[in-house]
């Protein structure tokens, strides 16, 4: 019970930390402005920053990873090799530009250079991390990884996988709370954990021998589950996911700075099962009530979960939902440019009710505010893929 | 684990001291003492894998005197040549940049792989070159391939005239991803490139190509899609479409190296409940797996009695006993056992030859109905990226698919071919070997659909369309291992 409480005033406080003006939040993945700008020096990283900044974006989250290959000079993966096609286990990528570049040995740092150009810019900044260890592609494999298949995720017939080191084991955790302490001695001030970029994997792949070993030890001689988004599966691994987050809580409480905890979750709404939970065996309701994040990003708003003739009202529902499960934690609502599949960005709901890209957006920020929304995410921002009369909606917005 | 144990001679010196006083201890006793530190020195030596210097990928050239290998420096990868007689190091390569993945040539040249990228690839766009082959020898280099590719993983067939290879040049970039590597050939003076082997889709390849003692199959690591693990596959050398499964689904597999007696094979594996990587030794008619040790990037000695290997960043020798060599396990058998059912389970494909063209939302070129289930076989486009090959599990009747990914070119025709054998389900474009393969379980029974919609939403052309059972002729099958080494024709 005591407990309960402390978690419920630390929530409380945290919520009143984070009272302030409305929060505009552009996801940065710098790789995508690959054939635009030169993304491997100094110049073009700051020129990527400045353009950010015109969407009226007041904090940029710079990913820093391509799947587990790391976008700057990383200690933690220093010792295995990244340039292709020096390790024969990660296929190489061959497009002009894309297939060649080199973000891990980029001088300056590239990752360092977009965090002081943030605040040389006076906009709040921080890490875009996507919950993936390969962006669906074999060449976006970490050396880390590579290195450690005994921490693979594993399928129930036993196929070693390497999507993803699995969080079961301490090693993992210990691994990715490094990469942690290198984004914080870059200047970090929010680390944003991205839950749609799954790169594959999902709870399916937890079957591990370490996990196999948790439901025998809890479950005796009771055959493992076939199906992965069974209720006792997901709860098993929903424990050490947990744990983890709980541990980059943790880390982060240690820094004398205030470094904010987001997480973005994905397919909001869906009908007929909670995707987070069953895609991701991730209690976010849980993680806020308990302190753990600093506030929920609302990546997208499930497809099936929108009536189609009247989206802004089922859309509010949602919103309102996920506000009303936060425990007063803050929410981050978004503003996509892109349709995903069974996520709609403006540009579906400027189809559904014939309106312009501003005024699509204007309502979207109207509903992210009425529904108590701490701000907006931009998910994700390109060259020029927010219009500027779009960016002059975002600028406006208070 | 292997021992660091340099050398057992540097061992007995230091054994040596401190001695004890000569009137304390009797002559007989201290040659005791001594004869008793000889053997177990010995043994040891016999029991622990020797560490012959820093470095990987280790290739031990015909004479056993040296051995090639590769480097990581503060200045980039290196390969060298490793003299175990005179116990030094000569580099074959000192540019800037990166040399890779060694082989020996029949002449004791070296086949390599070196690249050195200077610029940013914003800054590099419209460079032609790359990572590409090159030959060494007595100090003189010569470039065999080039162009901005990746060509690495080279070695030089037996009889010495034919470089094998892995390379980025050629192969279809079908969609955004461009993750794909395919085999070729070249003349070992940089001539007469061919393609070798390549399967279509998005992160997927050939890796690692290996030309057995006799010259007539090859073996190779690959991955087929994304959501697969690497394995090794086998085909002969006149005919790499048709190929074996060497590695079972549960084993990651990739870096492959003949035995001198072409009989067994080294590789690097991994299985669940294995520590990390490992050097494994199969015996490829019955498929039976030992483990060596915990390394990687095996090779073993022209004579077949040792077998070198690296684990974090060293270089180790392992001597070789018949333990070392499995065969026919009970383990292996009953998978091949498997195997040999699953070959000769029912089957049945859908085979249809297009001209595709995209239309909005799910596409169908074939839906056969059954009386147990309306949509007991589906061939369609989910989009324009990804092509579908559909049954239903037995329990549940739920979907059961395979998909293969690819960049579908309206106008274009194609041949789509969905395979059922037993439980597995294949799907092949234009007849390449079906890459893609899924099991959900159990299927329905296989069942000949008595009615079927063609075209459904699908705005291209179906100029033929077959349901059968059996295995498509026009597609190579995967072989058992029985077929393939016994006779490798189907």
């Amino acid at each position: 019970m005591r407990l309960f409480a402390q978690s419920i005033l630390l929530s409380v406080l945290v919520c009143v930390w984070s009272v302030g003006a409305f929060e505009k939040i552009a996801l940065v993945d710098s790789y995508d402005f690959g054939q635009i700008f030169d993304t491997e020096t100094k110049t073009g990283t700051i020129r990527i920053v400045d353009h950010v900044l015109k969407t009226g974006a007041d904090t940029v989250l710079w990913r820093n990873c391509s799947g587990s290959l790391m976008r700057y000079h990383s200690d933690e993966e220093k010792p295995y090799p990244t340039e292709h096609p020096l390790e024969k286990l990660r296929l190489p990528a061959s497009g002009t530009v894309y297939g060649w570049m080199r973000l891990d040995a980029a001088e300056p740092d590239i990752y360092r250079t977009a965090m002081e150009t943030c605040a040389t810019r006076k906009v709040k900044r921080g890490v875009h991390w996507p919950y993936e260890e390969t962006h669906w592609s074999s060449w976006t494999l970490g050396g880390w990884n590579l290195a450690h298949p005994q921490y693979w995720s594993v399928s129930y017939d036993g196929m070693p996988f390497y999507g993803r080191a699995s969080l079961v084991h301490p090693e993992v955790v210990a691994h990715k709370l490094r990469l942690l302490d290198e984004l914080l001695a870059r200047g970090t001030d929010i680390v944003y954990i991205d839950l749609m970029r799954n790169g594959g994997w999902t709870p399916a792949y937890e079957y591990t021998p370490a996990t196999r070993a948790r439901w025998t030890a809890r479950y005796g001689s009771e055959p493992l589950p076939k199906d992965w988004r069974n209720e006792r599966w997901l709860a098993l691994i929903s424990e050490y996911q947990h744990a983890y987050l709980k541990a980059i809580r943790a880390r982060l409480d240690r820094e004398e700075r205030k470094v904010r905890l987001i997480l973005g979750i994905d397919h909001v709404g869906r009908v007929g099962r909670d995707y987070n939970w069953t895609d991701r065996a991730i209690n976010w309701r849980k993680l806020a009530a308990e302190g753990v994040i600093d506030a929920v990003s609302v990546m997208s708003v499930d497809l099936t979960a929108i009536d189609v003739k009247d989206p802004w009202t089922s859309t509010k529902r949602v919103y309102d939902s996920v506000k009303r499960e936060c425990a007063g934690c803050p929410v981050y609502y978004p503003i996509m440019a892109y349709n995903f599949k069974g996520r709609p960005g403006f540009p579906e709901y400027m189809k559904w009710t014939d309106l312009s890209a501003a005024e699509t957006v204007h309502r979207l920020i109207t509903l992210a505010q009425d529904a108590g929304g701490a701000g907006i995410t931009m998910e994700v921002v390109d060259y020029a893929n927010y219009p500027e009369p779009v960016c002059a909606e975002i600028r406006s917005a208070r | 684990m292997p021992a660091i144990v340099n050398n057992w001679q540097e061992n007995m010196k230091a054994s040596e001291k401190p001695r004890l006083p000569k009137s304390s201890v009797s002559m007989r006793r201290r040659v005791l003492h001594h004869i008793t530190l000889l053997f177990v020195l010995s043994v040891h030596s016999l029991l622990a894998d020797v560490r012959l210097l820093e470095g990987s990928d280790a290739q031990p050239d015909a004479a056993g005197t040296s051995i090639l290998f590769q480097r990581d420096t503060a200045s980039g990868r290196r390969v060298g040549i490793f003299s175990l007689v005179e116990q030094q190091e000569t580099w074959i390569d000192n540019r800037p940049g990166h040399s890779t993945c060694p082989c020996w040539s029949l002449d004791g040249s070296v086949v390599y792989t070196w690249g050195y990228e200077t610029n940013t690839a914003f800054a590099a766009r419209g460079s032609s070159s790359g990572f590409n082959l090159w030959r060494w020898k007595d100090g003189m280099r010569r470039q065999l391939t080039f162009g901005r590719e990746r060509d690495y993983t080279p070695s030089v067939s037996p009889d010495g005239r034919t470089i094998y290879y892995s390379t980025t040049h050629g192969v279809e970039q079908d969609d955004i991803f461009k993750n794909t590597v395919a085999l070729e050939s070249i003349s070992v003076d940089g001539g007469d490139r061919r393609p070798f082997a390549h399967i279509k889709g998005a992160s997927c390849g050939l890796v690692s190509p290996r030309i057995s003692p006799d010259g007539r199959f090859a073996v190779w690591a690959q991955i087929d899609r994304f959501f697969d693990t690497w394995h090794l596959m086998a085909a002969r050398v006149d005919n790499p479409r048709t190929t074996c499964t060497l590695t079972p689904k549960t084993f990651s597999a990739y870096s492959p190296a003949w035995c001198p007696d072409g009989e067994h094979l080294a590789f690097t594996g991994f299985q669940m409940g294995d520590p990390t990587w490992g050097v494994y030794i199969q015996h490829l008619a019955s498929g039976a797996l030992h483990r060596i040790a915990s390394g990687r990037n095996p090779a073993f000695s022209a004579d077949g009695r040792k077998l070198y290997y690296d684990q974090d960043g060293s270089i180790f020798v392992h001597d070789l006993t018949p333990d070392d060599f499995p065969r026919n396990t009970a383990e292996a058998c009953a998978r091949e056992r498997a195997r040999r059912e699953a070959q000769e389970a029912e089957t049945i494909h859908v085979r249809a030859k297009i001209v595709y063209q995209p239309a909005q939302g799910l596409s169908f070129v074939a839906v056969g109905a059954t009386p147990l289930h309306p949509l007991t076989l589906q061939l369609f486009f989910r989009d324009t990226n990804t092509v579908e090959f559909a049954t239903r599990s037995g329990s549940d009747l739920h979907y059961a698919h395979v998909l293969r990914r690819g960049l579908f070119v309206p106008g274009k025709a194609y041949t789509l071919t969905g395979i059922r054998q037993g439980d597995t389900l294949r799907i092949s474009v234009d007849d390449e070997a079906p890459s893609a393969t899924a099991e959900f379980g159990s299927l329905m029974p296989v069942q000949e659909p008595d009615k079927v919609t063609r075209g459904r939403n699908f705005p291209g052309k179906i100029k033929d369309l077959r349901i059968k059972r059996g295995w498509p002729a026009e597609v190579p099958r995967p072989l058992t291992r029985d077929a393939f080494w016994k006779g490798g024709a189907e």
